[in-house]
């Protein structure tokens, strides 16, 4: 186990390197720095002065050391654009990205579990038939469409909802939340919809398709020659069984949620993360871009790691000594 | 002072069988008719004995099995006949009262121990699981105790370290062991072991048949034991039934199914094993093979590979009938002659 930990970090530590590679040849060969700061108008003396300071006259390994040096501090540099520091860009922006996907994954979790389970149960039953055919329309219907009949039916033609903002938020040291007032909930609401529908299909479908692989398995017909209750074949024997995939899928969807929320965010101009990377790519702003860069990475292969961890806790066979 | 063991079987009134079946058919509708997978099969099983029911595949041995512990895959179902536990019929019974036989008065073992358990959950949990499903006002402490106790006896050593290992800890003549115990978990009078060897080691199979043969004898359990390989029936049966083509063709005592065998497809199954003490030029064989479920030819439905087939075999079906020591289903023992 320690052993499996240990080839774990090392990965990590090796994708987080070509990661920092990545978003460090964004930052420095997109554009020119120099002309992205000074602007065309400055002297060749400001130039030069302005290389040496940025650490522009060094060789390439030298400037991606300490790319990666500051980086991993959070210093990415400062915004073209506005002339803030990249890294506290990013922080404001970051709560409403989190929350966002969090509360979309705990729906699609919360929704696609139970009706995976029930269509998997009666898979003739009616009830079945709809939400299969439903979640085919999820799974097929682009996301800023979806989002974008929600506001036309709740915010224009019903006017419940607003159509964009996070509402009221609180602050929490550095951190704002939307989840404490009524009306930051309630613009969660439509974003959030928009976000896990998807989710809750594929959620759903997996979890379908899983229980009933597992319920050929030689282990259920025994369980319940063993005399079991229904509900303990299905519900501890198949589900737990069932849901060692649903694990993995569900954390490399919370990655790409965080990625797409992009389309989501653009749609109900929500103050994420996804909609600072849009502003940042109409200007050119590569520093935002390269630590947005990075910042994804980073979460993919946290998710990634935590997915292989919550394996140990939940095969046992996993933890081979 | 009385002898509880004679109380004990003045209690269960030895004429009357554990298990009892009647001309069982199960068939499956597929579309407008109805495949008849068994036909007319009637046997019983006694306290402590070990029933061997031998057959090629798809011979309709699992399938029995299956529908004696009510779990026949729909849309198979038991289309006439009947079904009795000490005397209670069960055939008939609603699906929550036949869940509560299952495990409790009919223990099941399965024929791949590698896939017969949970591996997520600790052999410990699986046990007291069942335990707490046929007893249900037992303490924890009481149900941890019977588990072990149950691990002891199917021969697993230190059981109190082995109770929280998974499955995958164990070799497959160990989970074999624990698939047992489980059986035997709701104390059954009967058990239904669907090749419980096929999957091991030889030497690992010698090891389970034994266990099973000393179940029978101290528990006084009633095993009914589907296999296909003989060597298993003549180590540890009592009685021997012999399944061709949904049908019982001969049933009788071990030694007269093998050493004195009647109906002409237990000849044929018995000349096919390899003798042990001389090498005999070329092994018997049966020409031909078993057809398939749904193409059974008419009358016997032997009589297609039959060297004694006459033209009666073709249109009527012999009926099980006394036949030397054991009973077979052919006309050659019913007025001598299938001509």
């Amino acid at each position: 186990m320690i052993s499996l930990l240990a080839t774990r970090l090392t990965s990590v530590v090796l994708v987080m390197l070509v990661v920092s590679g990545l978003s460090f040849c964004v930052f420095n060969f997109l554009g020119d720095p120099v002309n992205n700061i000074l602007g065309v108008n400055a002297t060749l003396e400001q130039r030069e002065e302005l290389r040496v300071a940025l650490g522009l006259d060094q060789t390439t390994i030298v400037q991606f050391w300490r790319f990666v040096e500051r980086a991993a501090v959070g210093d990415f540099g400062v915004s073209y654009r506005n002339r803030q520091p990249v890294i506290d860009l990013m922080l404001v922006r970051l709560p409403a990205t989190l929350e966002l996907v969090l509360t979309a994954t705990l729906t699609a979790l919360l929704i696609g579990i139970p009706m995976g389970i029930y269509t998997a149960l009666r898979p003739k039953g009616l009830l079945s038939r709809i939400v299969q055919l439903v979640s085919l329309l999820g799974i097929s219907m682009p996301q800023f469409l979806i989002g974008m009949l929600l506001i036309l039916i709740f915010s224009v033609e019903l006017r419940w909802l607003s159509a964009f903002g996070r509402g009221e938020t609180v602050r929490i040291g550095w951190w704002t939340t939307g989840l404490l007032t009524v009306s930051g909930l309630k613009a969660l609401i439509m974003p959030t919809i928009t976000l896990a529908v998807f989710q809750i299909s594929m959620i759903m479908r997996l979890v379908r398709g899983e229980m009933l692989e597992v319920f050929r398995a030689d282990f259920i017909k025994f369980a319940r020659a063993r005399g079991l209750s229904d509900r303990a074949v299905y519900l501890t024997h198949a589900l737990r069984n069932s849901l060692l995939p649903v694990i993995t899928v569900v954390g490399l969807q919370i990655g790409s949620l965080i990625a797409f929320a992009i389309v989501v965010e653009a749609v109900f101009q929500w103050p994420g993360m996804g909609l600072l990377i849009l502003q940042a790519i109409e200007f050119a702003d590569f520093p935002v871009m390269s630590a947005y860069l990075a910042f994804v990475g980073f979460s993919f292969v946290m998710i990634n790691l935590i997915v292989d961890l919550t394996y140990l806790l939940v095969d046992p066979r996993m933890r081979v000594k | 002072m009385i002898n509880g063991n004679a109380a004990a079987a003045e209690r269960r009134e030895p004429s009357v069988p554990v298990l009892d079946v009647r001309d069982l058919r199960i068939e499956f509708p597929i579309r407008e008719k109805a495949l008849v997978a068994i036909d007319g099969v009637s046997f019983s099983i006694g306290h402590g004995e070990i029933l061997g029911v031998v057959g090629e595949s798809g011979a309709g041995k699992s399938l029995t099995g299956s529908a004696l512990i009510g779990l026949l895959q729909a849309p198979g179902h038991i289309a006439a006949g009947t079904i009795h536990l000490s005397g209670q019929r069960i055939d008939n019974l609603p699906e929550t009262e036949q869940r509560r036989l299952r495990g409790k008065r009919i223990g099941a073992i399965f024929q791949d121990p590698l896939t017969s358990l949970d591996p997520l959950f600790t052999v410990g949990r699986q046990l007291t699981e069942t335990i707490h499903t046929h007893f249900p006002s037992m303490s924890r402490a009481d149900a941890k105790g019977r588990a072990m106790q149950l691990l002891a006896e199917v021969g697993i050593a230190d059981p109190a370290t082995r109770f929280d290992q998974y499955p995958h800890q164990f070799s497959g003549g160990m989970r074999q062991r624990i698939v047992i115990a489980l059986a035997l978990a709701g104390e059954p009078e009967l058990i239904i072991a669907d090749e419980p060897t096929t999957a091991l080691d030889v030497s690992i199979q010698a090891q389970i048949l034994a266990l099973l043969k000393r179940l029978a004898r101290t528990r006084d359990t009633a095993i009914m034991l589907v296999t296909h390989d003989m060597g298993v029936i003549a180590e540890v049966a009592d009685r021997v039934a012999v399944m061709y083509a949904g049908r019982l063709v001969e049933i009788g005592p071990v030694e007269d199914i093998v050493r004195r065998p009647n109906h002409p497809y237990t000849v044929g199954l018995m000349a096919s094993i390899p003798p042990l003490h001389r090498q005999p030029e070329r092994l018997a064989q049966i020409s031909g093979s078993m057809p398939r479920l749904g193409s059974w030819p008419t009358g016997c439905s032997f009589h297609p590979r039959c060297p004694h087939a006459g033209p009666r075999c073709e249109v009527s079906t012999p009926l099980l009938m006394p036949a030397g020591a054991t009973a077979a289903a052919c006309f050659l023992h019913q007025g001598g002659t299938a001509l």
